[in-house]
């Protein structure tokens, strides 16, 4: 996992593959309906249901003019160039690179981003620790 | 063709008639048929739409080539400006980006603003079904797709908009809340406008690319040397060829060879050659190739204002956009630099096609800071520059002004150099330096092209054509469109070698009101900046040799707030009246109300070699004068916090300064500067919020990255003076809050800048010194004379003055927790004083 704020509340992120509700849920163990699973819920919602698919949106719209992902990442969102050579470099076919916007700013809570830690270590995802 | 065929059978009917019946008729009748063929195979050939394809990428791809040869666009120092080149796609690919827009509302999130509202008992806000329905997949479908879905953001925005927490955006009446919900309403106003608020930039960016896809002249106006050429060039070449969009190139200045009334036809010449002379016929086809390609047609326009009769084009300039977007797939991009818009080329935004132009401005302004690195990186590599080091400072000059990049890097590198050029240290810009260097270069390129090399005559000879233009400048009062009639023709050779330069003047025409003739031929500076440069060392090195009273009557002239260029001269008159022999306009300066303003703004430009005692001194003398020049003061001396590499004038001077400001002048000069909206700068910005400094700091401070400098401990020595600033939400002591990380890693050092400092004049400063001792005690042995200095100013302290209370109680229970700690016996007299504050509230 990868998560850098690129802008104001914009976020930019990475993960081994595009995640649903129900395993998040699971992985936190949160009572259904209670607070924390509102919690967990917004924060997927956000990263993922929300989120734009940057993979899908270079192919779609900016592969003719970019030969590489790395150099879209680069121009396109301005992630640096080694950085973005290092996502393009550990690409799978099932990894979800997502824009979205944090809009409540949720992540700004240091709580809330080491909940997700949690939540992505549950299910297998390696925390990268360059990320903001 | 298949005239030509029936034509041929006719005549082959006319033939047998006449072969059956050898009268007059029949025989008329194959002679008719015969000149009726012949015209057939006469009549020029239709050009097919393919034709036409390779008809304007052939014209496309020389003018690239031209551009390339000449070095106005140079690829490999190309940067993209992301967001204006998205804003271009949008224009020449509308069917495309049309959806892309459509993707990017679909992820919008509308839930937490929804959930507020269903609260709040209000329905909720959502795009339309139909919004992302029926996207437009031909050109023609895009006007009537457009204009609904435009109408259908707006309702959107309409919604959210009364949400908002930004004050201009509220309407007077917020949000009609019914009296039972007021007090649900005053708790969730702070979230609900937070939550809007993103949505609102998502809804109006999308707006905004709804207008570039239904607009149909893309305006490009940025300040010389901002990168429009290679901007366009890179669109066209990247973005355009590979989409295979239909695009033809032009530039303002081929058009210099021209009739104004002509450039319709240069126009459909340059793309058709021989096959067409009609403009209406060629945009025809041209509009014909375009809906075909489901692409608009794009021509493309760059630099407008590099036209010598500017006032005569622009008007046959607008005469030919109207004519050409009458045809409703051609689309148009415009360069123009904008010093010239307004003056020049306004009649294009009164024009009847107003509306239709989408209109970016500056494209320095919207590049991103990791971009505008490679920018930097790009320019050094491709003029064979090379440096040791190249300060934050000095980067973000150059990072911030392209034109003084090019500048530095044509006064200093080499496109043909065979290895790199290596450069000392670059520990700050002088733009001065930089000017007089790049003066001696074009200087003597311009003699080498003339052919002269070997002797400095030519040099002479091109000083002395300068000095007279800028001598008639001065006298004229007039900076720009100098007569070139007004030079005798003795030097029409050196300034058509100058000219051809491109880099120091150009020639213009000029219309004038004379009945007889219309147009005459002036000269301008190519940069205003560096025209600036050479009057201020012209008016020292020259006019007040000369005659200081006439020196000083100038300068009263130029100097005064109408007046173009006198931020300009000021500026580089401050610079020149520092070389050696501008000893008597320094004098002189020094008495003029400005140069307060101009001391302060420009003496941290001056080269490090240059700083005399007596600027220190009048630094010193002037931070005292107004909070927009100690706050100025403050962040330019911060920034020198490299003793070494700024041996002279640095923070240490700073340190002087804050350590002996009392409580009055702090509020006054030093806390506006450090606040939200306090101060604005010299160079155009806001003060320096406290968090921006510290935010920066924090990167740096982990055990791993704690800089091995002993210059850095300079920045933690400032912090200290900002512990009683609060944060813009006066929730927080950022700088006290950075300072206790840095104390936590080098606990030492922190305890050794506290004790040093404990005695500063401000009591807020330094109760809070006490204050972070006291946190700091546990964690470290605090050494006794820190102990004993304690018991010392508390003794010294007037009980009687409730001023002191804050530090009073800050010492007392820095005592009181050392003595819960180590147990030690303070003398009876302390105990006394530490009694009297401890029951104070």
């Amino acid at each position: 996992m990868y998560i850098r704020e690129i802008s104001t509340s914009k976020l930019f992120a990475v993960f081994d593959r595009r995640y649903t509700q129900d395993e998040f849920r699971a992985a936190c163990q949160v009572v259904p309906g209670s607070y924390a699973d509102f919690f967990v819920l917004e924060m997927h919602r956000c990263l993922f249901d929300h989120a734009r698919d940057i993979r899908a949106e270079y192919k779609k719209y900016y592969a003719i003019e970019y030969p590489t992902i790395s150099d879209f990442l680069f121009w396109k969102y301005g992630i640096d160039k080694e950085t973005a050579q290092q996502i393009a470099s550990k690409l799978t076919k099932s990894t979800f690179v997502g824009y979205s916007r944090d809009t409540m700013r949720i992540f700004d809570d240091e709580t809330v981003k080491s909940v997700l830690k949690e939540i992505l270590s549950a299910l297998g995802e390696f925390f990268d620790e360059n990320s903001d | 063709m298949q005239l030509g065929i029936i034509t041929a059978i006719a005549w082959i009917i006319a033939i047998l008639w006449y072969k059956s019946d050898p009268s007059y008729e029949p025989l008329l009748a194959v002679l008719a048929g015969a000149a009726t063929l012949f015209a057939s195979f006469m009549t020029p050939k239709r050009l097919s739409m393919n034709d036409v394809r390779k008809l304007a990428s052939r014209q496309l791809q020389n003018h690239l080539a031209k551009e390339k040869n000449s070095r106005k666009y140079i690829p490999s120092i190309c940067v993209e400006v992301s967001s204006v080149k998205d804003q271009a796609r949008c224009f020449a690919h509308p069917v495309l980006f049309l959806q892309k827009s459509i993707d990017d509302l679909q992820m919008l999130n509308f839930d937490s603003v929804n959930r507020f509202l269903e609260q709040l008992s209000l329905p909720p806000i959502q795009l339309d079904d139909k919004f992302t329905q029926g996207t437009a997949k031909k050109l023609t479908e895009l006007p009537e797709q457009l204009k609904v879905k435009q109408i259908q953001l707006t309702r959107v925005l309409d919604q959210l908009r009364p949400l908002s927490v930004m004050h201009h955006q509220n309407p007077a009446s917020p949000i009609e809340i019914t009296a039972s919900m007021q007090y649900r309403y005053r708790d969730m106003k702070f979230s609900i406008g937070m939550a809007s608020q993103g949505l609102i930039f998502d809804v109006e960016d999308a707006t905004e690319n709804l207008n570039i896809l239904s607009s149909r002249i893309l305006l490009i106006i940025s300040r010389a040397g901002q990168g429009k050429t290679n901007f366009v060039c890179d669109f066209a070449e990247t973005v355009l060829t590979r989409r295979q969009i239909p695009c033809v190139f032009f530039t303002g200045r081929e058009f210099n060879h021209v009739v104004p009334e002509k450039i319709g036809e240069y126009i459909t010449r340059e793309i058709f050659g021989d096959h067409m002379t009609n403009l209406d016929e060629a945009l025809c086809y041209l509009n014909q190739l375009a809906s075909k390609s489901n692409h608009p047609f794009i021509i493309i326009i760059d630099g407008i204002n590099e036209h010598r009769s500017i006032e005569t084009f622009s008007h046959y300039l607008e005469a030919f956009i109207e004519k050409a977007i009458c045809h409703e797939n051609i689309r148009l991009i415009v360069t123009c630099r904008e010093e010239y818009f307004e003056e020049r080329f306004s009649n294009l935004v009164a024009s009847s096609f107003a509306d239709k132009i989408f209109l970016v401005k500056s494209l320095g302004r919207c590049m991103s800071g990791i971009h505008k690195t490679e920018l930097v990186n790009g320019y050094f590599r491709f003029f064979n520059l090379n440096y040791p080091l190249l300060s934050e400072q000095a980067r973000e000059k150059l990072e911030n002004d392209t034109l003084l990049l090019r500048i530095f890097c044509e006064a200093y590198g080499d496109v043909n150099a065979a290895r790199l050029i290596q450069l000392p240290q670059i520990i700050d810009i002088y733009r001065d330096t930089v000017f007089r260097e790049y003066f001696r270069r074009k200087l003597a390129s311009a003699s080498a092209s003339d052919g002269d090399v070997s002797s400095s005559r030519a040099r002479n000879r091109y000083r002395e054509v300068l000095s007279l233009i800028v001598d008639a400048m001065l006298s004229g009062c007039k900076f720009s469109d100098i007569p070139l009639a007004d030079f005798h023709e003795e030097y029409d050779d050196t300034i058509e070698a100058l000219v051809g330069e491109d880099v120091i003047i150009r020639k213009d025409l000029k219309s004038i009101d004379d009945i007889l003739d219309k147009r005459v031929e002036v000269l301008n500076f190519t940069f205003d900046e560096f025209r600036d440069f050479l009057l201020a060392n012209h008016l020292v090195n020259v006019v007040f040799p000369r005659n200081r009273l006439e020196f000083e009557l100038i300068l009263d002239r130029l100097i005064n707030p109408s007046s173009l260029v006198a931020e300009g001269i000021k500026t580089y008159l401050f610079f020149a009246a520092r070389q050696p022999n501008g000893e008597g306009v320094l004098r002189i300066i020094e008495r003029k109300g400005w140069y307060g303003d101009l001391f302060i703004k420009s003496i941290f430009s001056a080269e490090e070699a240059s700083i005399t005692e007596e600027d220190i001194a009048g630094i010193r003398t002037r931070f005292y004068e107004s909070p927009r020049y100690a706050s100025w003061i403050v962040r330019m001396l911060v920034w020198r916090w490299r003793t070494t590499l700024y041996p002279r004038l640095n923070i240490l001077l700073l340190f002087e300064i804050l350590d002996t400001i009392d409580d009055a002048d702090y509020e006054k000069l030093i806390r506006p500067g450090f606040t939200r909206f306090g101060m604005w700068g010299f160079d155009g910005s806001y003060s320096w919020e406290v968090e921006e400094l510290t935010d920066d700091l924090r990167g740096a401070l982990t055990p791993d990255h704690l800089p091995d400098s002993e210059e850095f401990v300079n920045l933690m020595r400032f912090l200290i003076y900002l512990f009683p600033i609060l944060d813009k939400e006066n929730r927080s002591y950022p700088a006290f809050d950075t300072f206790m990380i840095f104390s936590k890693i080098d606990p030492d050092t922190a305890v050794k800048l506290l004790g040093a400092h404990a005695s500063v004049r401000n009591v807020g400063v330094r109760s809070q010194i006490w204050r972070m001792l006291t946190y700091m005690r546990s964690r470290k042995d605090i050494p006794n004379d820190i102990v004993d200095k304690a018991c010392n100013i508390l003794l010294e302290l007037d009980s009687r003055d409730e001023k002191n209370d804050p530090l009073g109680k800050e010492i007392v229970w820095f005592l009181q927790e050392y003595w819960a700690q180590n147990r030690i016996t303070y003398r009876q007299a302390v105990v006394e004083k530490m009694d009297i504050y401890s029951q104070r509230h």
